[in-house]
């Protein structure tokens, strides 16, 4: 029951979640800033709108906003939102996971590089060398985790066991909350990997993938992309501050509290750092894949 | 047997028929196709009775000293049967559609009667259980491919591929040849050994023995860094021999490794290790290289390359799990190989004959030539998509489920084992991961740069569907089974299980079914992403879709020149692997002040091959000059060696026993 009220929960806060990083830059930074709900207002705005096809495109690119938001929403259902399970769950799932995320990388891609523009095969570019880089060091994640908890699905490794595994090898699931979090910048596009906020199609990465989608479209591709951003959230909440609860309530209350959390560092980070250059990208990731590798590895004797 | 035995008269008496007519293209079709098609149903019959559990050892007597002529089929035969049936049928269906199309000139059936004698030889590879037989037969599979695959002899780098293909060939021939004489002095004579050897005191170290097999079979398994044969003989191949030889013919090395290695006495862990790096190496190496080639049929090979590796690692994890007594893991393992072996000969022969006939259509295999193909080719298009969906192993696809066996093994393995060899599952895991994520990269670049966007060449832009059902039908098979067996996911693994229970001390499968239980209902994924699909187009929206150009900020008028290129797509990922791509990159830089032309062209050799084998062959050559001198082409001078060698014999004849001992 709270799983699914999680999830509920989550498919509606996400698209808040972007709304207060970008809130929280703001505030630091000096200026006033869009209001807290706006990303919700562009939504409902692009909703309302009809949509420009490139007539270079295919039936890819009109079929990848929606598979970006799906595959994202079908990976959020075996997430233990609530801490304690995911509505699915069985063993092997964080594999399908991964994939899942894999699928909505391919179909971004690929719809960026169907409109022929030489902007957005750019973004593609680089999203896939992030891709390249970022699947290593989700799964070490999940193989330290793996071998902390003894579980074997989302579930095991995120839910109620993550206490013990605290407990006797906290050291190593530090590392590993280090890694996804960094991991996280990366897999939802937030800074310091790209910075949502700029102008430049040429400092963009997931920005400039989705230039030519608009209307309907362009709103499954933000909504998706908030989705992401709280789905790693949220396997960072379950993971730092294990909240699992009978009571719903509680439950719910430390998945929004927790993801709001991570949106306010996130923001803080984006405001304390500038982005990175594209070169430093792939060393980026190996430092947070060294981090879970040195997690791992702790636990091998 | 007796399916077998009509699958191998099929195919032979279809070979020697086609050959008979070669010289009238329909007829040489028609008994191609026809023969095929009953020999690969014979030989799925075959197969399916082995799979079910039926064991037969066949023997008879023959003109050869060594042993019997000795045919087994046992469940892992089956295994490696089912693919031979598959692709070679489909292929045989290809071929005519294939060789036809193009160049305007009809064929010559000779091919056709080849690529059937080929089938029939891989068969014999499999059942053979004698291993002078074994080794006659893989001989011959070597030969009849090469003839198949430098088809157009008259291009130079088919030559060569050729040649360096040949040289591999016999590299493995000679290795086994040496195996094969060993293990004979074990006392077990001829026959392929089904039971661990003892150590016998007439054998050298394992270490030996296994090096021979990991050397002798790993060359044809294009096993790193045994590899460098294969990707210039799968680009110069006709694509329906690329399909077979990819999907088909490398996993007979497996075959053989699978068959051999835990047979030759107790493996110590350290070589199940090796066996692991070995693929961990050749998955990561392989798919960088492949998404760093701007020939399609050389992003393909390359890509078998690191499915190569895949199989080699669950190998290794299997062959671990079981030295070290979790035989649970190392079932799952061995699944993961065997299904592996499936998918991907058949995601590789859907991409091969697809890409294939879409290079046919485009006349170039340069990702930089193609572009805008789906829409001008829609029904090749789709199946190049689906196929490269099925080898990246998207879920809904078939080739998720043996990639996730995979990596559930070696993190179970993880789990249960220590040390040295959990450290090894780890490293199997990150690799098989950074290859699942490049590999991504590497197909969504096919498909991104060579079949979506504006065409990249006036041949692309007027690409025309071939008009030959030939070529359609076996890819929309393939494209359809590829998300048929997620669905029979269960079934499949059920025909798997005698396989197993035969390679693990495992007696059920029953937990492997289990764990795999949710896997099918992936396969809702597609009509549910369908439908999703049509309900946002249909869905009534406030203001109508329009069509315009692209909006490329604003520049109204962009162009094919103006895309990303192959090359700096994956610009990001290579500069990165630079220190171990080394790709060389040759440009002219703009000069003066009204600079015209400018040239950049990078290029990733084959490292393995100009750094390692290529000065080693040199040197080798160097070493063996001295033999030349011995040929010296005149009739006296060789008269006399055989007068050397006859009073050396006669001398070593007539002299007391025990100073010639």
């Amino acid at each position: 029951m709270t799983a699914w009220l999680s999830l509920a929960v989550l498919l509606g806060i996400a698209p808040l979640l972007p709304g207060i990083a970008a809130k929280t830059v703001a505030m630091l930074t000096g200026r006033r800033g869009a209001p807290l709900f706006q990303p919700y207002r562009d939504l409902g705005r692009l909703i309302r709108k009809g949509s420009v096809y490139s007539t270079v495109t295919t039936w890819l690119f009109r079929a990848a906003p929606a598979m970006w938001a799906l595959s994202a929403f079908a990976a959020a259902s075996f997430a233990p939102l609530d801490g304690r399970a995911g509505i699915l769950h069985f063993a092997g799932d964080f594999l399908v996971f991964a994939g899942l995320l894999a699928l909505g990388r391919g179909f971004l891609t690929v719809a960026a590089l169907d409109t022929g523009s030489s902007f957005e095969g750019m973004g593609a570019s680089r999203e896939l060398m992030i891709g390249s880089f970022a699947e290593p060091v989700l799964f070490l994640a999940f193989l330290t985790l793996a071998l902390a908890t003894g579980g074997l699905s989302l579930t095991g490794l995120f839910g109620p066991p993550i206490g013990g595994a605290w407990a006797h090898f906290g050291a190593s699931v530090a590392m590993v909350a280090l890694s996804l979090a960094l991991l996280m910048a990366a897999e939802s596009a937030r800074g310091p990997i790209d910075d949502p906020a700029t102008h430049l199609e040429l400092t963009m990465i997931h920005e400039v993938m989705i230039l030519d989608h608009s209307g309907p479209d362009l709103a499954l591709l933000l909504y998706g992309s908030a989705l992401r951003f709280a789905l790693f959230a949220a396997l960072l909440v379950d993971l730092v501050w294990p909240h699992a609860s009978r009571n719903a309530g509680i439950a719910v209350t430390g998945l929004v509290a927790g993801l709001m959390m991570v949106a306010v560092l996130v923001g803080l980070a984006e405001a304390s750092m500038a982005r990175l250059r594209m070169v430093r990208i792939p060393q980026y990731l190996l430092s947070a894949g060294v981090l879970a590798a040195l997690g791992a590895l702790l636990l091998v004797r | 047997m007796i399916w077998l035995a009509s699958a191998g008269a099929w195919w032979l008496g279809g070979a020697a028929a086609v050959w008979l007519v070669r010289r009238q293209w329909g007829a040489a079709v028609l008994v191609s196709v026809l023969s095929t098609l009953a020999g690969a149903f014979c030989l799925a019959a075959a197969a399916l009775a082995a799979l079910g559990g039926a064991r037969e050892l066949w023997q008879g007597a023959w003109m050869l000293p060594f042993g019997n002529f000795a045919l087994r089929l046992d469940p892992l035969a089956g295994v490696f049967l089912v693919p031979i049936a598959l692709i070679g049928a489909l292929g045989a269906i290809y071929a005519p559609g294939y060789l036809r199309d193009g160049h305007g000139r009809v064929p010559s059936g000779a091919s056709l009667a080849a690529f059937e004698l080929l089938l029939a030889i891989m068969v014999l590879v499999v059942v053979a259980a004698n291993m002078v037989l074994l080794l006659m037969a893989w001989e011959s599979m070597t030969l009849v491919s090469w003839v198949l695959m430098t088809a157009d002899h008259e291009s130079r780098e088919v030559r060569s591929a050729g040649f360096n293909y040949l040289v591999a060939g016999h590299v493995s021939g000679g290795a086994l040849l040496i195996l094969f004489v060993l293990l004979a002095q074990t006392g077990t004579g001829w026959l392929v050994p089904t039971a661990p050897i003892g150590p016998a005191a007439a054998l050298p170290p394992v270490a030996v023995l296994v090096t021979l097999a990991f050397v002798g079979f790993g060359i044809k398994a294009a096993i790193a860094p045994f590899h460098v044969w294969l990707p210039d003989a799968h680009a110069a191949a006709p694509s329906h021999v690329s399909a077979l030889m990819s999907g088909v013919l490398i996993t007979l090395g497996f075959y053989g490794l699978i068959r051999f290695v835990p047979m030759l006495g107790p493996l110590s862990a350290a070589w199940c290790i090796t066996l692991t790096g070995l693929g961990a190496l050749g998955a990561c190496g392989g798919i960088v290289m492949a998404l760093s080639q701007r020939d399609v049929k050389r992003v393909l090979a390359y890509s078998t390359i690191e499915n190569a590796g895949l199989m080699t690692l669950a190998i290794g994890a299997a062959l671990l799990a079981t030295a070290l007594g979790r035989p649970a893991v190392a079932a799952i393992a061995w699944a993961a190989a065997l299904l592996h072996v499936w998918n991907h000969a058949i995601a590789k022969s859907l991409l091969f004959f697809s890409a294939g006939a879409v290079a046919k259509a485009v006349g170039s295999r340069d990702l930089e030539r193609w572009g805008g193909l789906l829409r001008r080719l829609p029904v090749l298009g789709t199946a190049v998509l689906v196929g490269a969906g099925a080898i990246v192993g998207m879920p809904g696809t078939h080739g998720f489920s043996s990639e996730w066996l995979l990596f559930m093994s070696l993190i179970r393995g993880a789990q249960e084992l220590t040390g040295g060899a959990r450290f090894a599952m780890l490293l199997g895991a990150t690799a098989a991961a950074f290859t699942a994520g490049t590999a991504v990269a590497c197909f969504v670049r096919l498909v991104g740069v060579g079949l979506l966007g504006h065409a990249r060449s006036g041949e692309a832009a007027d690409a025309v569907s071939p008009r030959s059902a030939w070529l359609v039908i076996p890819v929309v098979a393939l494209a359809s089974l590829t998300f048929l067996l997620v669905v029979i996911l269960r079934p499949m693994l059920g025909l798997l299980a005698a396989a197993i229970e035969q390679l693990t001390p495992v007696t059920t499968i029953a937990p492997l079914q289990q764990l795999v239980a949710p896997l099918p209902w992936l396969a809702a994924a597609l009509p549910l992403g369908a439908a999703v699909i049509v309900l946002g187009r249909w869905l009534p929206r406030s203001r109508p879709a329009r069509s315009g150009p692209t909006w490329d900020c604003g520049y109204a008028q962009p162009t094919a020149s103006m895309q990303y290129t192959a090359s700096s797509l994956a610009q990001p990922v290579t500069r990165v692997l630079q220190p171990a791509l080394r790709t060389t990159v040759r440009w002219a830089p703009p000069r003066g002040l009204w600079p015209a032309a400018l040239t950049w062209e990078a290029r990733t050799p084959e490292r393995a091959l100009a750094e390692l084998y290529r000065p080693g062959f040199v040197r080798l050559a160097l070493l063996l000059s001295f033999f030349n001198r011995l040929q010296e082409g005149q009739v006296m001078v060789y008269l006399r060696y055989v007068g050397v060698a006859l009073l050396v014999l006669l001398g070593w004849l007539f002299l007391p026993t025990g100073l010639a001992r």
